[in-house]
């Protein structure tokens, strides 16, 4: 496959030291201004993303949105209420010490019987609003799925939207920053919703019945502990069709080189009901995202290429592992128009109540704008 | 992953690819359950718990199963099949007659509200949503009839309709004609643009499409239905599989349109009981039915002492069918009852003679050690001792009497003779098949022996629900599958059974957070009944022998519950409510209602049975406690009670 129409080919990506090495050089150019996205969750990494960049600022300011999101009274977070508030305590007191302003954003998780989360997040940010500043910067640390792949899905359409436009691209810059800890992540159980859906902004027409006659491709990028999310999934892309053709994406490299091997064994049962081909597998860096959007990318191309006589063939991906791995599936279905499939969470668990000092690697990962030629 | 296939983890209606694979593994009994004078006319509403069997059914009817099941129709797995449905009407000489039309309302039904803002609007939506995807699924299901090629066919589609009536001309007008080619083009263009909509988020809903009145598609399927001028059904059924999906707006508006008494069409609506409220579900059969017939599909509860019997039969038969379909097993499946034969029994892999004297001896050692000297009990232990055989079946006599004796012991101080020596008969008339299950379980559960296993209590542990059963005998047949592998006698032993299923109900346990809605409060609440039931069943005198695996309320308490205004007053009796429903819907627990005991009308709460194992417990139906309601409620808000014994681990799956 040509990798010429592959948008993230090359990409930026600093981790750790690089992390604070880049922004520390960012900060310092003449005129940056930056806004920072965060979720206001339980999370003890949520003000780490906004810690590091305040460090990292000499004199600037540096402006926050603080994404409240409501996951209704019934939710098990409630109990976490107090970590929640510690941590927009702490947010707000480092983004006023730069003389920046803090805007508190509360999202409806459910409303009406179903949940509107991602729709009414997606819906958040305007280009007027976005226009000045120079750098937006989405931490995804303490924002759950539903919430952070409708937000970047839109303010890339509106990046790219404006650049085709002619103006300048607004958001000028788009960054990601995760805060990663597997260790904390196993902690955090969540308290799965009844059924799966398909994420606003990524249902890529995928439960259009006219083209039940099209195979499906599902792709789950694969973590420990899924097998109900997985087969809800499988419940909604079989609604509208035949079953898929599934190829699971395993993490590998990976810092313990076995974890690929556990999870097939774990998911044995669930690929075996599916009759999941063992050619299918597909590996893709731990660590990276880009390299998950690579291999996404490659399949999608693959099938569509070889399944043209059968009027093509409808991509399904869904993110089951890290953020950073997440992020590699999102960047898939937005350049592709892969549909992602989700199923929501009615709030979370966590075992060991989260303490104020818990830490993780600091990621950097900016998708859009001057490196890309914008 | 193509060598060791397990036919059991494939899900009949969903994963069986082949119409003909699904007939074959398709269990005929389940349609006992359906009203075969009622189908064709009124409204008919499935409903059960998840995994009874709903979208088996309706797959059943749908034209790619009914073109298999004709062609193989003489076949002997499908035979019983095909005659029950010449019966109804639905197979002729000739093929299908009926044209099924089945709709999953899985399909962002419900996120149609947001794209429009007013009601009227978003209702016009949904119904125009659903006539097109009814046409569409009708259009492939006349060409699958006919052996046509869709979509390039639809062109020779023709839906035969009254075009006097003046609802079947608005319907005609609204879905372009009745000519295939036209209401394809048309229910296309519908279907695109709605979904269009849903995924525009700059949208204001103020541009939503126009939508549709009323559910036209209804009156265009209310004749027969041509291919090329023959004609390849004379009634038309639409199915809606999972309908509580929908918002309950859009739940209502349907099932209104549906109970439509000049519809030609036939009507069928497959839910789970998360549709409806929970006031309505923690006392079913509250509201009176007129309207639409409605068949529980996991109703065993009311059909009394035979219902084991029966449901062990259809889950045999589906096992059977399972066992046959394995490539590797074709040689072992040949037995009548295949499955069964893969599942030993005690006798068949008894403990060693060492270990098996050490438990009888401890048994007997245990009795003369409660009786001491006393002249009380001589006869009865004598009556023991005369025994040579060393068996299970004495270390469970021996257990029975220990039983008995520490019954006794309880209420000998009242008794005037206390050291009188009791006759022999009278250890047969105070034993009963209940004290005797008891000692089986403490025998078990001391010396660690197996206890869950069986074909009687694999049924058993199914808990009425065909899909338990499957994950579970699936597991099973693991063993069998990989015995062969090993050209090893096909045999699972009782001990590696039990394992299975404790495995099995300890991963049930951690999954109820993440699988049930108020997953943490319905976790509390099985703990708490789990705990309360392990301390009572385990008491020395087996007050409840078998045990106790359940607990009860007063029907006065459980209105009590359901009252809104008595809930606003009683602190945490909403959160019980919601895990309560959401326990049944989701079938952690199984209820009776109007039970009567004790001069009063109860509301019992069964664990399902494969959660009894974690806080081993027996598998009978019975034995459960009375409480009141303000304690149930402690038991959702609070920590769970205390466990005995039989640590819980709640790691999470996979």
């Amino acid at each position: 496959m040509a990798t010429h129409d592959l948008r993230w080919h090359s990409y930026v990506l600093e981790r750790d030291k690089g992390f604070h090495s880049f922004w520390r050089q960012r900060s310092a150019e003449s005129g940056t201004r930056i806004l920072v996205i965060a979720g206001l969750g339980f999370d003890p990494r949520m003000p780490r993303g906004i810690e590091a960049l305040v460090a990292c600022q000499n004199e600037g300011a540096v402006d926050a949105w603080l994404i409240d999101y409501d996951e209704g009274e019934l939710s098990p977070s409630r109990q976490y209420v107090e970590h929640v508030e510690r941590n927009r305590t702490r947010a707000t007191s480092l983004i006023t010490s730069t003389g920046g302003t803090v805007r508190s954003c509360t999202i409806p998780m459910v409303e009406d019987e179903r949940k509107v989360g991602g729709r009414r997040v997606a819906q958040l940010a305007t280009a007027e609003d976005l226009a000045p500043y120079t750098d937006v910067v989405v931490d995804i640390s303490a924002l759950p799925r539903s919430l952070y792949f409708p937000l970047l899905g839109q303010l890339l359409k509106i990046h790219d939207r404006t650049r085709n436009q002619g103006r300048h691209a607004v958001p000028a810059n788009l960054h990601v920053v995760i805060c990663e800890n597997p260790q904390l992540d196993a902690r955090i159980q969540e308290e799965l919703s009844e059924r799966a859906d398909y994420l606003p902004l990524f249902s890529g027409q995928a439960a259009l019945t006219q083209d039940q006659d099209i195979p499906r491709i599902w792709a789950p990028v694969l973590g420990e502990g899924q097998g109900m999310a997985l087969q809800r999934i499988e419940q909604l892309i079989k609604a509208t069709g035949k079953a898929p053709e599934i190829c699971p994406v395993l993490p590998f490299p990976a810092t313990d080189p076995r974890r690929g091997d556990r999870l097939l064994l774990g998911y044995r049962q669930l690929f075996e009901t599916w009759e999941v081909e063992l050619r299918n597998i597909i590996y893709a860096a731990e660590w990276n995202p880009f390299d998950v959007y690579r291999q996404l990318c490659r399949l999608h191309d693959r099938y569509r290429d070889a399944l043209q006589p059968l009027r093509g063939a409808k991509m399904i991906v869904s993110a089951h592992s890290s953020k950073l791995l997440s992020l590699g599936v999102l960047l898939a279905a937005h350049n592709r128009e892969i549909a992602v499939a989700h199923v929501e969470v009615d709030g979370y668990v966590m075992q060991n109540p989260p303490q104020e000092d818990e830490n993780g690697e600091m990621y950097e990962i900016w998708i859009a704008g001057e490196p890309y030629g914008a | 992953m193509d060598i060791n296939k397990n036919p059991f983890h494939v899900r009949t209606s969903e994963q069986v690819g082949s119409d003909t694979r699904f007939l074959g593994l398709f269990g005929p009994s389940v349609l006992q359950a359906l009203p075969d004078e009622k189908l064709w006319n009124r409204l008919m509403i499935y409903r059960s718990t998840p995994g009874a069997g709903k979208t088996s059914i309706l797959r059943l009817f749908t034209p790619g199963a009914l073109r298999a099941l004709h062609q193989h129709r003489e076949q002997n797995t499908v035979q019983h099949l095909a005659l029950q449905l010449e019966q109804w009407g639905v197979l002729g000489p000739e093929g299908p007659r009926v044209l099924g039309v089945l709709l999953n309302c899985e399909q962002q039904y419900a996120a149609l509200r947001d794209i429009a803002n007013d009601e009227v609007r978003r209702q016009r939506c949904f119904l125009a949503l659903l006539n097109a995807r009814i046409i569409l699924a009708a259009l492939r299901g006349a060409l699958v009839l006919a052996g046509g090629e869709y979509p390039r066919e639809v062109g020779d589609v023709t839906f035969e309709v009254d075009l006097e009536d003046p609802a079947v001309r608005a319907g005609v007008e609204a879905l372009g004609g009745t000519t295939g080619a036209a209401l394809y083009e048309r229910a296309c263009a519908i279907e695109r643009s709605i979904c269009m909509a849903l995924d525009d988020l700059s949208a204001d809903g103020e541009e939503a499409p126009e939508g549709h009145a009323d559910l036209w598609s209804l009156y265009i399927l209310g004749g027969k239905t041509r291919v090329a001028n023959r004609i390849v059904s004379d009634r038309s059924v639409v199915m809606f599989d999972d309908l509580h999906l929908l918002h309950s707006t859009q739940r209502t508006l349907l099932r209104n349109l549906l109970t439509g008494h000049t519809l030609g069409v036939s009507r069928w609506v497959a839910e789970r009981w998360q549709g409806l409220e929970p006031e309505e579900i923690v006392a079913p059969g509250a509201k009176e039915e007129r309207d639409y017939e409605l068949v529980r599909l996991d109703g065993w509860a009311d059909e009394g002492a035979a219902r084991l019997t029966r449901f062990e039969k259809i889950v045999t038969d589906v096992a059977n069918r399972r066992t046959r379909d394995s490539t590797v097993m074709q040689a072992e499946a040949l037995h009548e009852d295949a499955f069964r034969s893969f599942l030993q029994e005690l006798g068949d892999a008894p403990p060693k003679p060492e270990e098996l004297a050490k438990i009888v001896s401890t048994a007997r050692e245990r009795v003369q050690s409660l009786t001491g000297a006393s002249p009380r009990y001589r006869g009865w232990l004598g009556k023991l001792e005369k025994r040579r055989a060393v068996t299970l079946e004495l270390a469970q006599e021996w257990r029975a009497v220990e039983i008995l004796v520490q019954r006794d012991l309880a209420r000998r101080q009242r008794e005037l003779f206390a050291d009188a020596e009791l006759p022999t008969k009278e250890l047969d008339a105070r034993g009963s098949s209940g004290i005797q299950a008891a000692a089986e379980l403490f025998l078990a559960r001391e010396n660690k022996l197996p206890y869950y296993f069986g074909a009687r209590r694999l049924a058993q542990l199914a808990s009425w629900n065909i899909e338990q059963f499957l994950d579970l005998a699936g597991e099973v047949f693991d063993l069998a599958l990989t015995a062969v592998i090993l050209k090893k006698t096909a045999k699972a032993t009782p001990r590696k059974q039990d394992e299975i299923v404790r495995t099995a109900s300890k991963r049930l346990l951690a999954e109820i957070p993440r699988r049930v809605p108020s997953g943490g409060d319905v976790l509390n609440l099985v703990r708490a009944v789990g705990a309360m039931s392990q301390r009572e069943t385990h008491r020395p005198t087996a007050p409840y022998a078998p045990g106790v695996n359940g607990f009860a309320v007063s029907m006065v308490d459980l209105e009590r519950l359901r009252s809104p205004t008595i809930r606003r007053q009683l602190a945490g009796a909403d959160q019980l409510l919601r895990a309560l429903s959401s326990a049944l819907a989701n079938n952690i627990f199984s209820a009776e209602f109007n039970y009567r005991c004790k001069g009063k009308l109860w509301a019992v709460f069964y664990l399902n049975r494969l959660l009894c194992p974690a806080f081993e417990l027996p598998l009978h139906y019975g034995g459960y406690r009375e409480r009141k309601l303000t304690e149930v409620i402690q038991w959702v808000r609070g920590p769970a009670g205390n466990v005995l014994f039989n640590e819980l681990e709640l790691d999470t799956p996979d």
